[in-house]
């Protein structure tokens, strides 16, 4: 039922079929569209209103689910004008890579913060989707210059292979089924990650 | 008298041409060539008949006196009369705003009877004695310490005796400023600071312009830099971008002034920095402000004219709606517009604008840290293991079901509003105490048999409609201010027990909840996408929604059709998110995006705790 639903929307959204695309081959630069002006005052609500942030330079803490995120995806860094891409330093990571690639002891330092760093779980990855923007569903001034494909999370798929939050419309992609991705390739297909942290 | 040949230019245009029609009007003859020392004669070796000629001359303020010369060509054996006089100040301004000429804003002035010079009216005799040739006509020189253009003034002779001719009847004499040039100061007004909540509020900035000048003063109010000498102070730099917006990137004001000399100092109207609405923005897009300050002799401000333009200019502040640590600055500064125009004889510059010249707004930041709301865990225990290994750092090992806890915490809720026992066999909502949300539980299946979950059972066909489990409802939100600009389902069908799911609303689901008072909350709404997946595991091999407390939760029966949520998606507005949840072993939650007026769709509704 899910399947031929997605497959019909993709048919009459060649955009997010371009999107689609993206995700798979990787990285695509992000140029967010919204539904209001990011300040909330148009004709739907938030989901992620910037005042629920504070934000520093490479990090920001949701003060609403106690959770620090990094701004940058991993791979990118941040700069005064938005995320840079490290060169020699990979942005897509298969999901082993991603499980393997930070140590969420209270001794690894990332992003000038300590300790604690993981793989977010698919209900925080949910709680930072902008469901009033796409491509990506991001609040552009608390996330930088995000980039528009699918970020693992650490939760299993029931359907086999992990679960991912894609951000050009901020959905969740399961295996077996929506866009393409099958069980098998569900957790060898690389792609980006942004690490969180627990606060309290 | 005015010279004859004003007239044939008064047509001309620009500051040249008005520079040449003043000189004319003051009497410099631009016909004739100035006389030689020697004697002239005609063709023929005769003398001419005896001419007069009567030449410019200029002479700094400290000389004293202006000597126009008279040459009389050739020497006459006898005395030679004639009358001079001079050409009134007024007759000199009225000839030159007929040509339209400012006088007063030009690089050249009208010397002022009796203030600049010994004036005198009327006719007056001069001789030139007999076998001379050169004399001169003395116009005593009033010095003054005032800083100004040079003046001019203009002489005329007239009726000389001896059948002499005048041949140049008109000149000028300049009166050479020798006084140094005065720096006038011009400063902001301290600012206020502002706040992001003073949206609306309005904050003069005052201009002063103090110290003598009279040529005028004319200065440009810019957003500047300068934050680097602040930087180290523990204030931030308000960005053009995100906290505020200047209509402008220039706020111009210019100011003509011209005062007519003494020390002084002079608060101007300021320019006031409206703090206004971001929808409320002010275009003063090609508008520039001049205004022009006229003084009397007492040095009171006589008449302030608003040439152009409207008072006021507009930082648009934003409230970013961030936490931020520092008060952010916006940089005010002066610019002299005419500061480095050359100033005749010293070429220095007029005003000094560095003096004072910045000023700054402190936008406050009003946003407060919200209060901690963690989010549910997923429920997930289970971990993936890939080719016979098991990643640490997954799902399970993280959060409360770690802990061996439970994923979520849940209450009962009567539907008057108390908390049950967890073995309460009757409830019509659930609190989860992570989110303080209060979800709906759904009664039996209004289409097939009479309600058997133990939950409150339904009479009313009303309660089983909006309550029952596999009721079909219609998208359908009237506010606009969170519809996304489509309202959704306009249809007219009915809805009752009979219609066959084809007139149902959202929106009636939601007002007959609150009209209830349902499990004691008003405020009942659909859930967003977020919230329908906060209350759902993710546990491989469970439901969806612990049917424990959630009885009638995506039967397979039902088919997938999901549950709308209240979000229009981003891109398409005819378009809202539905979250499928299944009761079964495949708790996934996936998305799909369906029409507003597609077929309908399950409702779960939510209410926040204690929302009256």
């Amino acid at each position: 039922m899910f399947i031929s639903t997605f497959k019909q929307f993709v048919a009459h959204t060649p955009r997010l079929a371009m999107v689609t695309a993206l995700f798979l081959f990787g990285a695509a630069q992000a140029n967010e569209l919204c539904i209001t002006d990011n300040r909330g005052i148009d004709n739907v609500q938030q989901t992620t209103p910037t005042a629920r942030f504070t934000i520093s330079e490479h990090v920001v803490t949701d003060n609403k689910t106690g959770l620090m995120w990094s701004r940058c995806p991993h791979g990118y860094e941040y700069q005064s004008f938005g995320c840079n891409r490290v060169v020699g330093e990979k942005q897509t990571f298969t999901w082993a890579e991603a499980m393997a690639e930070i140590d969420p002891s209270e001794t690894t330092v990332y992003r000038g913060e300590p300790g604690g760093w993981r793989l977010p779980n698919v209900k925080e990855l949910l709680s930072i989707v902008e469901r009033t923007c796409h491509d990506p569903a991001l609040n552009s001034k608390v996330f930088l210059d995000s980039v528009t494909q699918a970020y693992w999370t650490n939760t299993l798929s029931a359907t086999g292979g992990a679960l991912a939050v894609d951000f050009n419309y901020g959905i969740i992609r399961t295996a077996g089924g929506d866009s393409g991705i099958t069980a098998d390739d569900n957790v060898t297909t690389p792609i980006a990650v942004r690490f969180v942290r627990d606060l309290n | 008298m005015v010279n004859p040949l004003t007239k044939k230019i008064q047509n001309k245009r620009g500051v040249l041409a008005s520079v040449a029609v003043l000189a004319l009007t003051l009497g410099l003859a631009a016909c004739d060539k100035p006389p030689e020392n020697t004697t002239l004669e005609n063709g023929s070796g005769k003398p001419l008949v005896p001419g007069l000629y009567l030449n410019n001359v200029s002479a700094s303020e400290s000389a004293g006196e202006l000597k126009f010369q008279v040459r009389l060509v050739p020497a006459n054996s006898q005395d030679i009369t004639f009358y001079y006089s001079l050409v009134t100040e007024a007759q000199a301004r009225q000839a030159a705003k007929d040509a339209g000429v400012n006088v007063d804003v030009l690089d050249i002035d009208v010397a002022e009877f009796g203030s600049d010079f010994d004036a005198f009216e009327g006719s007056r005799a001069f001789t030139i004695p007999a076998g001379t040739t050169d004399a001169s006509i003395r116009v005593g020189i009033k010095p003054d310490t005032v800083y100004e253009h040079d003046e001019y003034l203009a002489l005329n002779i007239s009726d000389a005796s001896g059948g002499v001719t005048i041949r140049r009847a008109a000149a000028y004499g300049k009166i050479i400023n020798d006084d140094p040039v005065p720096v006038a100061s011009i400063s902001l007004g301290d600012a206020d600071p502002v706040t992001e909540a003073g949206n609306g509020s309005s904050h003069p900035l005052l201009i002063t312009l103090s110290g003598d000048t009279e040529v005028p003063a004319r200065v440009m109010v810019v957003q500047s830099g300068g934050e680097a000498d602040y930087a180290s102070e523990g204030y931030g730099f308000a960005n053009a971008v995100d906290d505020f917006q200047v209509i402008r990137k220039e706020i111009r004001k210019e100011i003509n002034y011209k005062a007519p000399g003494g020390p002084k100092e002079t608060v101007l109207p300021g320019v006031t920095l409206r703090l206004v609405e971001s929808s409320d923005v002010i275009d003063l897009n090609g508008i520039g402000t001049v205004i022009d300050v006229e003084r009397n002799d007492n040095d009171e401000i006589v008449k302030e004219t608003l040439l152009a333009g409207v008072e006021g200019y507009s930082l648009d502040i934003i409230d970013d709606g961030l936490v931020e640590t520092k008060p952010e600055m916006i940089f005010i500064k002066l610019v002299a517009l005419n500061g480095d125009v050359a100033v005749p004889a010293s070429g220095a510059t007029l005003f000094n604008t560095n003096v004072g010249a910045t000023v700054l707004y402190v936008i406050s930041d009003n946003d407060v840290i919200p209060e901690v709301q963690p989010l549910n865990d997923t429920g997930v225990t289970s971990r993936l293991t890939l080719n016979d290994n098991t990643l640490p750092h997954q799902d399970a090992d993280f959060g409360r079901d770690a802990n061996g806890g439970p994923g979520f915490d849940l209450v009962k809720i009567s539907a008057t509003g108390e908390e049950l026992p967890p073995e309460a066999s009757q409830w019509s909502c659930v609190l989860d105490r992570t989110s303080n949300l209060i979800w709906e539980v759904k009664a039996t299946n209004t289409h097939s048999e009479p309600a058997s979950q133990g939950i409150n059972a339904l009479t009313a066909e009303k309660d089983m409609i909006y309550h029952g489990a596999d009721r079909l409802f219609n998208w359908h939100m009237s506010d606009p201010s969170l519809n996304g600009g489509v309202a959704g389902w306009q249809g007219t069908g009915i809805c009752d027990i009979a219609s066959s799911n084809t007139g149902c609303k959202t929106s009636e689901a939601e007002a007959y909840f609150n009209k209830q008072k349902y499990c004691g909350v008003s405020g009942w709404r659909l859930p967003t996408f977020e919230e329908l997946n906060e209350i759902a595991s993710f546990e491989p091999g469970t439901g969806s929604l612990n049917t424990l407390y959630f009885p009638m939760a995506g039967e397979q029966s039902f088919g997938a059709h999901g549950y709308w949520t209240s979000q229009t998606v981003a891109g398409d507005a005819s378009r809202a998110w539905v979250v499928v949840m299944r009761n079964s072993d495949i708790p996934i939650t996936p998305y799909a995006q369906f029409p507003k007026t597609a077929l309908g769709r399950y409702i779960r509704l939510v209410a926040n705790k204690g929302g009256m």
